[in-house]
C-alpha cells in the first residue's frame, strides 16, 4: 500500500514545529528506507503513520484514503519498537498470538498463522520460552513475526538493529530483507546508520530537521547528493570541504568560469584524490602535503594538507610524510551554491537534470 | 505519553474507567467532608434528617470551653508524644540492626511485623490481660503493683505501651526500605576515607534517611492521633478510669454515637483534620526543603 | 571483636523478637487454662493439662461461625471491589489523556489526608437516610474504592515502557484488552500486594463495623470478639481462645504471604 503524507505539520507541545508542510510518498511493496540523524524526526514521523500522534495540520492517506483521524487499532499498521515490547508475561506463541487473540481468531486457524510465522522468521524452536530467556536477535525476530502476523498494510521498523551487536546486525539486515520480499509488505525501516540503509533498501529517504533532503536509491544518493547535507551524511569517511574560491584557480578554466558566481563551496570524496600517474581523468594535479596515515584494516586513511587546507584520502598506498602529486578525480568532486544545493556532481550536471 | 491533545472524546473515554472510583469518592468521602462542615456549623439540626435550621460557631465554642475536649486534646497530645519518638527511635535502631545482617534478618523482620497483622482489638484484649494488676504479666516482669488499666495515673502509659509495641514492625520496615535505597557506595567510600562506623552513620546515612525517618513520623503522628480502637477495646468500650484516656476520635464517637450531639463531633472532626492538615504542611515544607538541598548537594 | 558485635547485634534483636512474641504466646498458653480459674503469674503451672475444649466453648458461646462468614464476605468484596475500581482508575491516571488530569489525580490525593473518624458522621446520616444501617450494604459500599489503592497501582502502571501499549494498541487491542490482557497479569505481584494490604485493614476494621451494625447477624469477627468479653467476663482463658479465632487466619495468610505484603507497604510508602 502506498503511504502519502500530504502537507503535514506537527509540533509537540511548547516547541517548534518538529514537521513543518512535510510531504513524503513510500511507495507500495517496498523496502523504503528511513535514514536520518538522531532528532531528524523519524520516530516522529512512524508515530504519525502508526497513529499515535495526530498532526496538527495536513493529511495522510493510505492508497488514497484518508486515515489522518483513524485511532491506532483501526489503520492496520504493524510496528517493531527499538525495545520490541514483546510482553514479559507471554511467551513467544503467545506474544505471537496476541494479535490474532485480539481480533477473535479461531483456535486452530490461529495455531496454523502461528506456526507459518514462526517458520517465516526462524524461531519455531523457541515458541514455548519466554522473552526474557532469548538473545536480542532472537526477540527481534519474534517481534517481527508479531507484528507481520496480522498481515500488516504497512510495516514499521523503527531502528531494529540499534540494539544488536555488529554481526548480528549484518544476519538480522539480510533476514528482514529475505522476510520482505517474501511477504511483499509495504515497510519503512528507520535507522540512522547508512550502512544499514544502504546494505538493505529498494528506496532511501534521506531526512534532517524534519525535512525530505533527498529521496533515491543508495547510489543516486552517494554519487549525486542533492544538497551539502545529503553529501556529507552519506559516505564514510565525511565528504571534506573546502571554499569553491580556494580550488578555482586549479580547475579547467572553464568548469571555473562557469560556477564562478553560483558557487561557494567544494566537496570532495575521499577516493577522489589519488596518486599519479592514473589511467582515470583528472581535473587537476596538485603537490599536496601528506601529513600522517591512519591504518584502519583494509582502507588507509591519508590525512593531506594544500593551501591551508586539510583534506582526506582513502585511495592512497603506504607512504612516507611528505609532498607527493596528487590527482583530483571529477567524479566524487561536488560544487555547493551558497544555500547548500548541489550543483554539479562530477559531470552530471544536476541544474541540467 | 503519545498524543496527549485530550479531546472531549478521550476524556469520556477516560471518565468510564474513573467513574467507579468517582462515583464512590464523592459518595463517601466528597459529599460528607462538605456534610460534616455543615454540620459543624450547625447549631439546631435533627440528628435523623440530617436538616439544619440554624448555623453559627456554637459548637466551636463549645468545643472551647468543653473540660472533656480539653481532656481529649491533651490525652491526644501526650499519648502522640508518648508513642511517637519512642516508636521511631526503637523502629530505627532496630532497622540498623537488622540492616545487612547476615543470617535470619528475614525471620526477625516476620516477628517485629507479626502485630501490625493482627487484629488491633484481639491485641488489645491480650494486653489487657497482660496488665491486669494482681496476676498481670507486666507486673509480674517488672515486679511491681500497679493497676494499670484501672488507676488514672498509669492508664494512659498503658496505652502508649500497647500502641509502640503494635507500630513498630511497621516502621521498622520502612526504615529498612530507606536504608535500602541508600546507595552502598557512599558508605564504602566513606570507609575507604577512614570514618568510623559512628561517622558513617552520623555523616553518610543519616543526612541521606532524612527524608524516610520525616516520612514515617509524619505517618506515625497522624495515626497516632487517630487512635480509637485500642481505647474501646483496652478499657471495654470507656475511654479509661476516669476518662483518663479519653482521645480526639473517642470524643468524636462519644458525641455522636453515645449522646448524639452531631454538630459537637463534627466540629471536634475538623479539629483533627486541622492537626492533620497541619502537621502534614509543615513536614511538606520540610520535606520539600530537605530533598532539595540533597539535590542540590549532589550536583 | 568484629564477632562479639555481631553476636551483640543478635542479642539485641532476639531480646526485642520475645518482647513481640510474648503477648501471642501468653494469649495461645492462657487459651489452653482451665476455665474460669483466675492465674496467678507464679503458681501458672506448665503441667496442668491442655484444655482445648476452651476452644469448643467459646466457639459455642458466641456465634462465631456467623462471625467468620460475614469477616470473610466483606473482607473478599470490599478487597476485590476495592482492586476492580482503582485498576481502572490507575490506568486512566498512568495511560489515557483527558482534560483536567492532573488536577483530579492531585485532589483526589489531598482527598487522603482526610481523617476517616470525620467522614464517619455524615457518612452514618446517608446511610441511616438509605436505610442501610445494619446491612451488608453498609459494611462493603463505602469500601468499595481506595485512593491508596490506586495511586500505587498508577505508580507500578508507570513503570511500563509506553511501548508496550502502543503495540497492543496497534496489534488491536482495545484499552480494556490491554489493561486486562497485558497490564494485570504482569502486575500480579503488586496488585497481590495491595489487595493484601486492603484486605488485612478489612479484617480487622473495628469502629465502622461496630457503628453501622448492632445485630449480631451482621457483626463482623472483631466486633464479635469485642461483645464476646462482655459475655465471659473475666474468663479469660475462653476470651483468649475466642482471640485465637480472630488472629489465625490472617497470621496464615501473613506467613504464606509475607513477600508480597513486605513488597507492598514499601512501594506504596516510598515511591511517591
Ligand atoms: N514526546 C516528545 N515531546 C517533545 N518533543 C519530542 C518528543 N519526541 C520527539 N521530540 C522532539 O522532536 C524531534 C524529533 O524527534 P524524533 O522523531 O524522536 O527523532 P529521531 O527518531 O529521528 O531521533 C526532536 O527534536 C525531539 O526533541
Ligand atoms: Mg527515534
Amino acid at each position: 500500500m502506498e503511504v502519502t503524507f500530504q502537507d503535514i505539520t506537527l509540533a509537540y507541545p511548547h516547541q517548534a514545529p518538529t514537521l513543518a508542510h512535510f510531504t513524503w510518498t513510500v511507495p507500495d511493496g517496498e523496502l523504503t528506507a528511513l535514514l536520518g540523524p538522531s532528532g531528524s524526526g523519524k520516530t516522529t514521523l512512524l508515530n504519525l503513520l502508526a497513529g499515535l500522534l495526530t498532526p496538527d495540520h495536513g493529511r495522510l492517506l493510505f492508497d488514497q484514503v484518508d486515515v489522518t483521524h483513524q485511532g491506532m487499532g483501526q489503520r492496520n499498521v504493524g510496528m517493531v519498537f527499538q525495545d520490541y515490547a514483546l510482553y514479559p508475561h507471554l511467551t513467544v506463541h503467545d506474544n505471537i498470538a496476541f494479535p490474532l487473540k485480539m481480533a477473535h481468531v479461531k483456535r486452530a486457524e490461529r495455531e496454523a498463522q502461528i506456526r507459518q510465522f514462526a517458520a517465516l522468521v526462524r524461531v519455531t524452536p523457541f515458541l514455548q520460552k519466554y522473552p526474557r530467556e532469548l538473545s536480542g536477535g532472537q526477540q527481534q525476530r519474534v517481534a517481527l513475526a508479531r507484528a507481520l502476523i496480522q498481515r500488516p498494510a504497512v510495516l514499521l521498523l523503527d531502528e531494529p538493529l540499534s540494539n544488536l551487536d555488529a554481526e548480528l546486525r549484518v544476519t538480522l539486515r539480510q533476514e528482514i530483507r529475505r522476510i520482505q520480499q517474501a511477504t511483499g509488505v509495504t515497510t519503512i525501516f528507520v535507522t540512522h546508520n547508512q550502512t544499514d540503509a544502504l546494505q538493505i533498501a529498494d528506496t532511501i529517504t534521506l531526512l534532517h530537521h524534519g525535512q525530505v533532503q533527498q529521496t533515491g536509491t543508495g547510489h543516486q544518493l552517494y554519487h549525486t547528493p542533492a544538497n551539502l547535507t545529503v553529501a556529507r551524511f552519506i559516505g564514510s569517511p565525511r565528504l571534506t570541504t573546502l571554499p569553491f574560491a580556494a580550488l578555482a584557480p586549479a580547475l579547467p578554466d572553464s568548469l571555473a568560469a562557469r560556477f564562478a558566481s553560483s558557487a561557494t563551496l567544494v566537496g570532495i570524496r575521499s577516493e577522489a584524490l589519488l596518486a599519479t600517474p592514473t589511467p582515470i581523468p583528472l581535473l587537476t594535479t596538485q603537490t599536496m602535503r601528506l601529513t600522517a596515515q591512519d591504518f584502519l584494516g583494509r582502507d588507509i586513511v591519508s590525512h593531506l594538507r594544500w593551501h591551508q587546507q586539510d583534506l582526506i584520502s582513502t585511495a592512497l598506498p603506504p607512504l612516507a610524510p611528505g609532498e607527493y602529486p596528487l590527482g583530483l578525480a571529477a567524479p566524487g568532486c561536488y560544487f555547493f551554491a551558497a544555500n547548500g544545493r548541489c550543483l554539479w556532481t562530477g559531470g552530471t550536471d544536476h541544474a541540467e537534470s | 505519553m503519545l498524543n496527549p491533545k485530550p479531546s472531549l472524546k478521550t476524556t469520556l473515554h477516560a471518565l468510564a474507567y474513573l467513574a467507579p472510583l468517582l462515583i464512590i469518592t464523592v459518595l463517601f468521602t466528597v459529599w460528607p467532608l462538605l456534610s460534616a462542615v455543615r454540620l459543624s456549623l450547625a447549631t439546631r439540626s435533627n440528628f435523623y434528617t440530617g436538616r439544619v435550621t440554624a448555623y453559627g460557631w456554637a459548637n466551636f465554642g463549645a468545643l472551647w470551653h468543653d473540660p472533656d475536649f480539653h481532656r481529649a486534646v491533651q490525652h491526644t497530645l501526650l499519648f502522640t508524644l508518648g508513642v511517637v519518638p519512642a516508636s521511631v527511635l526503637l523502629a530505627l535502631g532496630v532497622a540498623l540492626l537488622l540492616n545487612r545482617l547476615p543470617h535470619c534478618a528475614r525471620f526477625f523482620q516476620t516477628l517485629y511485623f507479626l502485630p501490625f497483622v493482627t487484629s488491633t482489638v484481639a491485641v488489645s484484649l491480650v494486653w489487657g490481660w497482660l496488665f491486669q494488676a494482681d496476676h498481670g504479666v507486666v507486673n509480674g516482669l517488672i515486679h511491681t503493683n500497679i493497676d494499670w488499666l484501672n488507676d488514672p495515673h498509669y492508664s494512659l502509659l498503658a496505652l502508649i505501651l500497647l500502641c509502640l509495641w503494635q507500630s513498630l514492625g511497621f516502621n521498622i520496615l520502612l526504615f529498612l526500605a530507606g536504608l535500602n535505597h541508600i546507595d552502598d557506595r557512599y558508605l564504602l567510600v566513606a570507609q575507604l576515607n577512614g570514618a568510623t562506623a559512628w561517622q558513617r552513620f552520623w555523616h553518610v546515612t543519616w543526612p541521606l534517611l532524612t527524608p524516610t525517618v520525616i516520612l514515617i513520623t509524619v505517618n506515625a503522628l497522624i495515626t497516632n492521633f487517630k487512635v480509637f480502637d485500642q481505647v474501646y477495646a483496652l478499657f471495654h468500650g470507656s475511654a479509661g478510669p476516669a476518662n483518663a484516656d479519653l482521645t480526639l476520635t473517642y470524643y468524636l464517637y462519644q458525641k455522636f454515637y453515645i449522646e448524639n450531639q452531631t454538630g459537637l463531633a463534627a466540629a471536634s472532626g475538623l479539629v483533627l483534620f486541622g492537626l492533620v492538615l497541619l502537621i502534614t504542611g509543615l513536614a511538606g515544607t520540610y520535606f520539600h526543603h530537605w530533598t532539595r538541598w540533597l539535590r542540590k548537594d549532589a550536583r | 571483636m568484629k564477632k562479639l558485635l555481631i553476636g551483640g547485634r543478635y542479642l539485641l534483636l532476639a531480646l526485642g523478637a520475645v518482647a513481640m512474641l510474648l503477648p501471642f504466646v501468653w494469649m495461645v498458653v492462657i487459651s489452653l487454662q482451665p476455665a474460669a480459674t483466675t492465674l496467678t503469674l507464679p503458681t501458672f503451672a506448665w503441667s496442668s493439662a491442655l484444655h482445648w475444649e476452651n476452644y469448643r466453648h467459646a466457639w459455642r458461646l458466641a456465634p462465631f461461625a456467623q462471625y467468620y462468614g460475614n469477616s470473610l464476605l466483606v473482607t473478599a468484596t470490599t478487597t476485590g471491589g476495592q482492586l476492580f475500581t482503582s485498576i481502572l482508575a490507575a490506568f486512566a491516571f498512568s495511560h489515557l489523556h483527558f482534560y483536567g488530569r492532573r488536577l483530579l489525580f492531585r485532589g483526589l490525593i489531598a482527598l487522603t489526608m482526610i481523617p476517616g473518624e470525620l467522614l464517619l458522621i455524615p457518612n452514618f446520616i446517608t446511610l441511616t437516610h438509605l436505610h442501610w444501617i445494619n446491612t451488608y450494604a453498609a459494611l462493603i459500599v463505602p469500601w468499595l474504592t481506595s485512593i491508596f489503592a490506586m495511586f500505587a497501582l498508577r505508580q507500578a502502571f508507570l513503570t511500563h515502557p509506553q511501548s508496550l501499549y502502543y503495540a497492543a494498541r496497534l496489534e488491536g487491542a482495545s484499552d480494556w484488552q490491554y489493561l486486562w490482557h497485558v497490564l494485570v497479569p504482569l502486575n500480579r505481584p503488586v496488585i497481590t500486594a495491595v489487595g493484601l494490604l486492603q484486605a488485612i485493614g478489612s479484617w480487622n476494621a473495628f469502629m465502622w463495623p461496630l457503628i453501622v451494625t448492632n445485630s449480631p447477624r451482621l457483626r463482623t469477627l472483631p466486633v464479635g470478639l469485642m461483645t464476646f468479653t462482655s459475655q465471659t467476663g473475666t474468663n479469660y482463658p475462653l476470651l483468649m481462645a475466642a482471640t485465637v479465632f480472630v488472629v489465625v487466619p490472617l497470621l496464615i495468610l501473613y506467613l504464606a504471604l509475607q513477600k508480597y505484603i513486605v513488597a507492598g507497604i514499601t512501594r506504596a510508602n516510598l515511591k511517591g
